[in-house]
């Protein structure tokens, strides 16, 4: 094996994304399946999200816009609910809620993970350790009960929830950020801009933070998807967006109440969750190989 | 081993201390006065009464005693009274645990017992479709929402096929939700265990064995599955804790009479006390399962059972 | 007297025209350019080269042993009167760890980490020759003796993390010798140990070979090793044979470039037998040698050579016999 792969590796595994010329990058990129069609379906659901008012045939609010659970038809595609409010209209919203959730979760998460990680792995010493301890502690417990910890005593409503899910994350981010900035730390780098007389915050942001960019693209691309799973959670399990805001795992809670006579209000939104979750993580699985195939163990 | 041992067990008495404090401040999250909040239900009560709560609580005390006060009542079993019908939260927790035990435990089997050898034929025919299909499918595990996917399960096998209940006492009823906590998990069993697999077939040992002229069914039982087995042990720590968080989930979709469900109505309840004892109790069994699975990985390596 | 004692005996081994390649479709590199060379039965014949030169990749070759990317794309390798290559996987298990054996590179990643020494030792044993548990054991302590381990009994039931480098290495040694082989294959045998420990490493194998009377294909890069140890040396560059001669030959007169370079870039001849921790590694020559990808159509060594003349760019020389036992590939040195 190592002979094999000492003959044939070599000119290969010198081919980094930042030495790479474009042409071979785009070659990659359009070779990995996985980063196009998570690509595609990520800027879709986007889209979307952007043109709701223009693309929802109805107003996802207005009760009666049809019959009561009308079954899916030329009218109304999806069907509607218990409230006559058109299906389609509320999933073509609720890409809205689920971005905003999803981003806001992942910012608090990244912003508090990084400087977390980052200020464990530079500090160093006794107090990066302990700091580190305590990330490892809490990144035993999963991250559904944090957030319903949290959401228990904060008050159930979206904005906890999304505040919740974003904390739950924080142990994910820290480690991953621990690590990276731990190894870039050790390179020769950092201590020549230390020994020119940057200052610590200024190796930071100017030195450590371009080498750690990459890999935390990757891992907040798939922190996304998780981020949506756990906000559509507690909604669905009443501890989330508070009707009737048009969320998927709310229309789930709710739809699942009339899932004998009208199946269809459980169909449509849980595809929604569960196509989207699965772009996200298709985009950053794929862009983890493309980035650092390394990476591939450290953030499964 | 036993200094090995010794040390996770040392190492899980801290975290209980760290995670009761932490449950036990939780108490401070509460907007505005927590107690005139758990009592916001009873018709206005008086300041006495208020009085009276607060210092049950030990919310009467300074911040680092609250939680001298509250490990005491801790340590000696007393997770207080739920504020609802007014039963001992422990005896509340206790009666609903070996239900999500049973719901986790099946779960568990079910992913560990489909998600182990598909990994490892993954992995033995890396790169043929059947690792694609199972890759594929691994992403879809680990994307598909439980809540949903037990909604279509009850759709499809109870309501379409009539083939099993969604609730009763029969024993069948455990099927579907232990097989939506399964497959959810199973995805991600099967692509660690797949990853774990192919890290080993690259070893140089499995090489050796080999070079021996072992057959090959010798060198994949004997020689690549144990050193393998370390490694999925380390897995199933990590799916277990995060299993356990989809058992409160999964067990809301099935009206499943366990420890999510009666969390899920203490939060609706506002029910302080109990949601703690729930916290407090689910932070410990994830913890005394990772011990146990520490002791299961100690003596798999015999670099760490053979000091 | 090596002259002597290789004769007409058959060969062993033969290997004819051996061709791997490595990859598919675009991306495909030869690694292994019709290599050729044969052992007679109890001769030493050391593969020496560079890193990348191929020496592993024949070794894995002979083994049926190649990685799933490896192919082997011609050639014949020929074990008495059978044919390696034609073998199905099971006819291969049969002579694997029986007939051929291997000693490989790294002893600290070469054993199972979960198992004992005494399990690792016998299993072989058990397999190959079908007997019993307690006479596999008691043949694994005389190895283990055979070897130079002290506490045999005790070392069986040990896990390798247990053992020192060193230690682990006369294990895989041992292991190697369960079955009694004709041939030994030790890729490196020395390389990933101490200086110190080199040196009984390489007197154990000459011991065993001179008590046991096997064949042994030593690879390696070091040449003290080699003079130490070897009937024959064959050359390899860039997956080309560019000489095979007997030892005392080689040293003495060398005739291929190459050779020359790799004898020059040691400091003294008779310090090679010493044991200097300093010794000459063939990298220590100038330039690079040319990767798989990038071959060139002529002598591979074309643009390190310094006596290339223009064919050499463009043709391959072949290996032609310039005496009984020298023969080199270089047109300047073996014209036709």
């Amino acid at each position: 094996m190592s002979a094999l792969a000492q003959a044939a590796g070599k000119p290969a595994a010198s081919l980094t994304v930042a030495g790479a010329p474009r042409r071979v990058l785009l070659r990659r990129i359009l070779r990995s399946r996985s980063l196009l069609i998570g690509g595609s379906i990520v800027l879709f659901v986007v889209l979307v999200a952007i043109f709701a008012p223009m693309l929802a045939p109805f107003d996802p609010d207005r009760i009666g816009s049809g019959r009561r659970l009308a079954v899916p038809g030329a009218k109304f595609l999806l069907g509607t609910d218990e409230f006559g409010r058109d299906i389609l209209s509320r999933v073509i919203f609720g890409a809205r809620y689920t971005l905003y959730i999803g981003v806001v979760a992942v910012g608090i998460g990244l912003v508090c993970g990084v400087a977390i990680g980052a200020t464990a792995a530079y500090a160093g010493g006794w107090f990066g350790n302990l700091l580190m301890r305590i990330i490892d502690l809490l990144y035993t417990f999963p991250d559904v009960l944090i957030a319903l910890g949290l959401v228990a005593f904060l008050g159930p409503n979206l904005t906890n929830a999304m505040i919740a899910v974003g904390i739950s994350a924080i142990p994910y981010y820290a480690r991953v950020t621990y690590g990276v900035v731990l190894s870039e730390r050790q390179k020769p780098y950092v201590d020549a801009a230390q020994v020119v007389g940057a200052g610590h915050v200024r190796v930071l942001l100017r030195h450590l933070l371009p080498n750690v960019l990459p890999p935390m693209i990757v891992v907040a691309s798939l922190g996304f998807s998780a981020a949506v799973l756990s906000a559509a959670a507690l909604s669905f399990l009443g501890l989330g967006a508070q009707p009737p805001t048009p969320e998927w795992g709310l229309m789930l809670s709710t739809g699942r109440n009339y899932i004998t006579r009208a199946p269809w209000l459980v169909v449509g939104p849980g595809i929604a969750i569960f196509v989207t979750v699965m772009a996200f993580n298709l985009f950053g699985d794929g862009l983890r190989d493309l980035l650092d195939p390394r990476q591939r163990q450290r953030t499964h | 081993m036993t200094r090995f041992i010794m040390r996770r067990l040392l190492a899980a008495l801290v975290t209980l201390l760290i995670s009761s404090f932490l449950v036990c401040m939780l108490i401070h999250l509460i907007p505005g006065d927590p107690v005139a909040m758990m009592m916001a239900q009873n018709s206005a009560p008086s300041p006495e009464q208020l009085a009276a709560m607060r210092h049950m609580l030990g919310l009467d005390l300074p911040l680092w005693q609250q939680y001298f006060h509250y490990m005491g009542r801790v340590l000696t079993g007393d997770l207080g009274r739920s504020i609802f019908g007014s039963e001992p939260v422990l005896a509340l927790l206790m009666e609903r645990l070996p239900n999500t035990f049973a719901l986790a435990f099946s779960g568990l089997a079910i992913a560990v017992g489909l998600g182990m050898p598909l990994g490892f034929l993954a992995a033995y025919h890396k790169g043929s479709w059947a690792d694609a299909a199972l890759m594929a499918f691994a992403v879809a595990g680990v994307s598909v929402p439980n809540f949903w996917l037990g909604l279509m399960l009850v759709l499809l096998f109870s309501m379409t096929l009539g083939w099993l209940p969604v609730a009763g006492e029969d024993w069948r009823s455990i099927i579907l939700p232990a097989l939506t906590l399964g497959v959810t998990y199973m995805a991600i069993i099967a692509r660690m265990t797949r990853s774990a697999m192919i890290e080993v077939f690259s070893e140089d040992f499995i090489r050796t064995a080999r070079a021996k002229g072992l057959p090959e069914s010798l060198v994949m039982f004997r020689h690549a599955l144990r050193p393998a087995m370390i490694s999925v042990v380390t897995i199933i720590g990590v799916v277990f804790g995060y299993l356990m968080g989809g058992a409160i989930v999964v067990e809301n979709v099935f009206s499943w009479n366990g420890l999510g469900r009666l969390a899920i109505q203490a939060i609706n309840y506002r029910d302080y006390p109990l949601i703690q004892g729930f916290i407090l109790l689910f932070a410990t069994i994830i913890v005394i399962m990772s011990v146990l699975l520490d002791i299961a990985y100690a003596w798999l390596d015999p670099r760490i059972s053979v000091a | 007297m090596l002259q002597a004692s290789r004769g007409s005996a058959p060969n062993l081994l033969a290997v004819e025209d051996l061709t791997v390649t490595i990859g598919r479709g675009v991306s495909v590199a030869t690694i292994l350019h019709a290599v050729s060379f044969d052992l007679k039965a109890g001769e030493t014949l050391a593969l020496v080269g560079e890193s990348g030169s191929g020496k592993s990749v024949t070794a894995l070759s002979i083994m049926g042993l190649l990685p799933q990317e490896g192919h082997v794309a011609g050639g014949r390798i020929m074990l008495g009167d059978e044919e390696l290559l034609a073998k199905s996987r099971s006819e291969l298990t049969q002579i694997r760890g029986s007939r051929i054996s291997m000693v490989f590179q790294e002893p600290m990643t070469s054993l199972n980490p979960v198992l004992t020494i005494g399990r690792q030792l016998t299993e072989g044993l058990q397999f190959h020759r079908k007997v019993s548990r307690a006479t596999a054991d008691a043949r694994a302590v005389d190895l283990l003796r055979l070897v130079g381990l002290t506490h045999p009994e005790r070392r069986l039931k040990q896990y390798p993390h247990q053992l020192s480098g060193g230690m682990r290495q006369r294990v895989m040694i041992a292991m190697a010798l369960a079955c009694e082989p004709d041939l030994i294959i030790a890729d490196e045998p020395t390389t990933a140990l101490d200086v110190s420990i080199q040196a009984q490493i390489i007197n154990l194998i000459l011991d065993i070979k001179e008590r046991l009377g096997a064949a042994i294909l030593l690879i390696t890069h070091d040449l003290g090793v080699v003079a130490e140890m070897a009937d024959r040396i064959a050359v390899l560059y860039a997956g080309h044979v560019v000489e095979i001669a007997n030892c005392l030959q080689l040293f003495d007169a060398p005739l291929h470039p190459y050779t020359e370079g790799l004898l020059a870039a040691v400091p003294r001849l008779d310090q090679l037998v010493a044991d200097t921790p300093d010794r000459p590694r063939l990298a220590e020559l100038a330039g690079g040698m040319p990767s798989p990808g990038e071959h060139p159509r002529g002598c591979p060594f074309t643009p390190r050579c310094p006596i290339a003349v223009p064919r050499c760019a463009v043709d391959m020389p072949p290996l032609s016999f310039v005496d009984a036992t020298h023969s080199v590939a270089c047109w300047e040195r073996a014209p036709e």
